[in-house]
């Protein structure tokens, strides 16, 4: 019997309202480092979840098992849990079908059935080039096939196969790094030497060192690695419904919040992003528009927070349970005109940044972040690289820094950022608050 | 059934003359239970199993995990290892060397005194929703969080040098958190630590945490926060409780002494360590006050096992001996570099990861001061408490974290407080300016159940056990 109509027989011998998610998921990774392949790793598993609505009380059991019992004794423990739940009083019904609109392609046919070897001998080949370039080479190259079943109660009846593809790579050459990524539905729409090519490129940028540094703001020009990053934990801090509702959103509709250059949208069906017709409720996605010419216009919400103001769910629900409510998965930003490189050749005196690593939240509601860059921090002077800076930290408000948005850069790029795939431009954004950086010569 | 599956893959793996071989058959349960402002934000639960089977071939590792337990699906797997293996082994510089391990055959059971999956879910809702409650007797606390979450994992390790051992782990723990918000302003205060506090031991913690009582405080503490000024930006000196200084240790000693890292084979994701390997025996990383172990024996930590996941015993040690570096965390593929055996601490996160290096419970060894007495010498300066925010650079010397709770600290007494405090340093210099260290009194064990490392990720359960520290000229208030 196929997974599907195992999970239909045993949502059928529910008597209350159920919902039934199933994630299936093949994932073959290859993470390496100065030019090795030292952990390839071939995974399969799986996730039921299963949510029973008891009169309003809410029982959820979940396990990795696919067989018709344990699907089955999964669905006794959260009507077990459901008996013993309190009410939740504004819970509104399980979400109803509603038609899917026309959407591209979620997975791409031949990487769905892909088997290792061609990543492996591809990843080989490139790393036998960087081991004659006397490159040293470290990252990953990951491959994602899964099949999201989502069936429940209500007539719900969801299934779509995905696939994405994830190489990132570092380079080192005498001490100094560059780091270059791609994303794809399309293992073989991602060229892995251009990616590697970019990344080489970027290490000829400059090899002067800056020792010193003085921490100020400073003009900033952040590549689209950087902005997925920094967009992301805006998003995450204030586009859903819930952390609206609950007062901890920046979030005012209607009102200029940043630049008017800026505008923000999520939509899942956009055949540029990691496409993704429904939420984990089986609601269709909509395009939402966040910001319009700085100004905020909408939220993202699931069926429980769109319910709480009487509107529709817009197709942006996690899977059960989670605690942050509904998120953008697929944002994207408006594009502008220019170029990196006219970014750098116009600016008397400004900051390149690659990436940014290990951002934290310190004021949510504020958006107040902390990071630092990695992998090739560069200061302009004159329109020219003056040389390599260390790694720089910063502490600034997200939505600040949106405020402060000089130019857009033209060509967007698929990224993954912390909470979201973005399809995002560089950036050249002034007033960014560099407060340290890592000094190595103090630690002898 | 589940012994036979392992003898399957390690016949398997024998048959195809691999070098080495193992295999995990990891079974998980977990119970998470979250109310919030007087209605269920939670109650899970969720439970996995499969077997996670490592390969090592022509010199390279190979992986595979399956969820099917299948005799058919799992040779498969044992092949699929092999061939990533093979693979691998064309890029291969050096051959994987493993360090000589003893095969042993052992049982381990954390002991507990109440077991948390028999609780009845209506005594733990009734514990929360009470709990929950307390926080919000402040009306300025407009969001309310209390939470128990639990685990216990069944694991059972067969290795082809003949190895068999299983072990039954388990944590228990939860916690408090509240939100007072005014005029577009947002502060937190949690309880016992931000995320809760969690350590191995059954339901009998749970009750050692007076949520109840506690509660009251907290939703206190969140309010006086909402009306207390900027923490001032200066260079100062700080005391920093136990909780924090749990988070000091793991990001910049645990982390930065793992060998993997040192060695460059993180830098994809996690990063790299200002650590080199000629430091060990002569690096000054602290005052001579600083005494830093790791210990996988400790009872109630996370980081308490009886083997790790190369079949390595569970060992006590020290990293940093009077401020001196001495040692780093390994595994039985890097320990040949510094010429030793592994010190044991190989661990995956469940069944579908490659053991990699983590932390065990990397703890702070206390001195004898009282916390009172360390503030009490203190002319100027700040007490910091409770982990808000973190963030270090990918060679992990540039830190930056923030606290949810700061305190003027003047002519030796605890004076008003400041909300919005962080502080910054570089690693080596912070720990060589630590010049007082609490004592046993103000010694905490902490468990942390978010510690990511690995690619694809992997999150560990750590533990870190701190006394309260002084560091001198410190800078806080960072961008307030």
């Amino acid at each position: 019997m196929k997974e599907r109509e195992i999970i239909k027989k045993v949502l059928n011998k529910s008597s209350k309202e159920t919902e039934i998610s199933v994630i299936k998921e093949d994932t073959l990774s290859f993470r390496f480092f100065h030019n090795e392949v030292h952990q390839p790793t071939k995974e399969t598993n799986s996730r039921v979840g299963i949510r029973v609505i008891n009169e309003k009380r809410i029982g959820f059991s979940a396990m990795n098992l696919l067989g018709e019992e344990a699907i089955f004794s999964t669905l006794l423990k959260a009507e077990e849990i459901s008996l013993l739940s309190p009410v939740k009083k504004d819970f509104p019904s399980l979400p109803k079908p509603s038609p899917l609109p026309p959407y591209p392609k979620t997975f791409d046919e031949r990487t769905f059935n892909l088997e290792p070897e061609a990543p492996s001998s591809s990843l080989i080949s490139l790393l036998k080039i960087c081991e004659k370039e006397s490159l040293e080479a470290s990252g990953s190259l990951q491959i994602e096939k899964s099949t999201i079943y989502i069936l429940n109660s209500e007539g719900m009846e969801r299934e779509e196969n995905f696939t994405q593809v994830d190489f990132q790579i570092i380079l080192e050459k005498n001490g100094l790094s560059s780091f270059s990524s791609g994303l794809s539905k399309s293992f073989f729409d991602l060229d892995l030497k251009k990616i590697f090519l970019k990344a080489k490129e970027k290490l000829s940028f400059s090899s002067r060192k800056i020792e010193d540094f003085q921490p100020q703001k400073y003009c900033v020009i952040l590549e689209p690695e950087a902005v997925a990053d920094i967009l992301s934990f805006l998003s995450y801090l204030g586009f859903s419904a819930l952390s609206f509702q609950e007062g901890r959103s920046f979030f005012c509709p209607g009102e200029k919040m940043i630049s008017e250059k800026v505008d923000i949208w999520d939509d899942g069906l956009d055949e540029r992003t990691l496409t993704m017709p429904f939420d984990f409720e089986g609601v269709p996605k909509k395009k939402v528009v966040i910001f319009e010419k700085g100004v905020a216009k909408d939220l993202v919400y699931d069926t429980y927070t769109a319910s709480r103001e009487g509107k529709s769910s817009t197709g942006h629900a996690l899977p059960y349970p989670n605690l942050v409510g509904p998120l953008p998965l697929h944002l994207f930003m408006g594009k502008g005109n220019n170029s990196i490189q006219d970014m750098i050749e116009e600016e008397e005196r400004a900051i390149l940044v690659t990436r940014f690593f290990y951002i934290n939240v310190e004021d949510p509601i504020n958006t107040v972040l902390t990071g630092m860059t990695r992998d090739g921090t560069f200061l302009i002077e004159k329109g020219k690289i003056k040389g390599r800076l260390p790694n720089l930290r910063f502490t600034q408000s997200a939505l600040e820094a949106f405020k402060n948005v000089l130019e857009i850069g033209e060509r967007r790029e698929l990224k993954k950022g912390s909470a979201a795939i973005c399809f995002v431009p560089p950036l050249k954004l002034t007033n960014f608050n560099f407060t340290g950086y890592s000094k190595r010569k103090e630690m002898v | 059934m589940q012994k036979e599956l392992l003898n399957i893959v390690l016949e398997e793996c024998s048959f195809c003359k691999v070098e080495y071989a193992d295999a995990r058959l990891v079974e998980r349960t977990t119970e998470s239970i979250s109310v919030k402002n007087g209605e269920i934000e939670e109650i899970s639960k969720k439970s996995s199993l499969g077997i996670g089977i490592r390969v090592l071939k022509n010199g390279a590792w190979g992986f595979a995990a399956t969820n099917q337990l299948e005799k058919e699906e799992i040779i498969k797997k044992v092949h699929e290892a092999i061939s990533l293996a093979k693979s691998s082994a064309k890029t291969k510089r050096k051959k994987v060397i493993l360090s000589p391990s003893k095969a042993h055959k052992f049982t381990f059971k954390t002991p507990i005194l109440i077991d948390s999956f028999k609780v009845p879910l209506d005594e733990k809702l009734s514990l929360l929703m009470e709990a929950e409650e307390n926080l919000r007797a402040e009306k300025e606390v407009k969001i309310g969080k209390a939470f128990l979450k639990f685990k216990k994992e069944r694991k059972i390790f067969a290795s082809t040098e003949g190895s068999f051992i299983e072990q039954e782990t388990y944590y228990s723990g939860g916690g408090l958190e509240a939100y007072a918000l005014a005029n577009g302003e947002m502060q937190r205060r949690s309880y016992p630590n931000s995320h809760g506090n969690y350590l191995s031991k059954g339901y009998e913690y749970v009750n050692e945490l007076n949520l109840k009582e506690k509660a009251f405080q907290v939703g206190e503490e969140a309010v006086k926060l909402l009306k207390a000024p900027n923490c001032p930006e200066k260079v100062t000196t700080v005391v920093i409780d136990s909780s924090q200084m749990a988070l000091q240790i793991h990001e910049s000693v645990g982390h930065p002494l793992e060998l993997d890292r040192i060695l460059g084979m993180e830098i994809s994701l996690a990063g790299e360590s200002f650590v080199k390997l000629p430091m060990i025996n002569n690096f000054k990383y602290g005052s001579e006050i600083i005494n830093i172990e790791a210990d996988a024996t400790l009872p109630g930590g996370l980081g308490t096992f009886s083997f790790d996941d190369d079949g390595v015993k569970a060992k006590k040690f020290l990293l940093i001996r009077e401020g001196i570096l001495v040692d780093t965390l390994t595994n039985r593929e890097t320990a040949h570099f510094l010429g030793k055996e592994s010190n044991g601490t190989c661990r995956a996160d469940g069944f579908n990861r490659l053991p990699i290096i983590r932390m065990t419970n990397i703890n702070l060894l206390p001195a004898e001061k009282s916390l009172e007495e360390i503030i009490s010498e203190v002319r100027e300066g700040l007490f910091l408490s409770t982990v808000k925010s973190w963030s270090i650079d990918s060679e992990r010397l540039n830190f930056q974290f923030a606290v949810e709770w700061a305190q003027e600290i003047k002519n030796g007494k605890l004076g008003k407080v400041y909300k919005n405090a962080n502080y910054t340093g570089i690693t080596p210099n912070f720990w060589r300016s630590c010049d007082a260290l609490g004592n046993e009194e103000s010694f905490s064990l902490w468990g942390f159940l978010n510690c990511g490392k690995g690619d694809p990720m992997q999150i560990m359960e750590v533990s870190h056990g701190a006394p309260a520290a002084r560091i001198r000229n410190v800078q806080t208030g960072v961008a307030r």
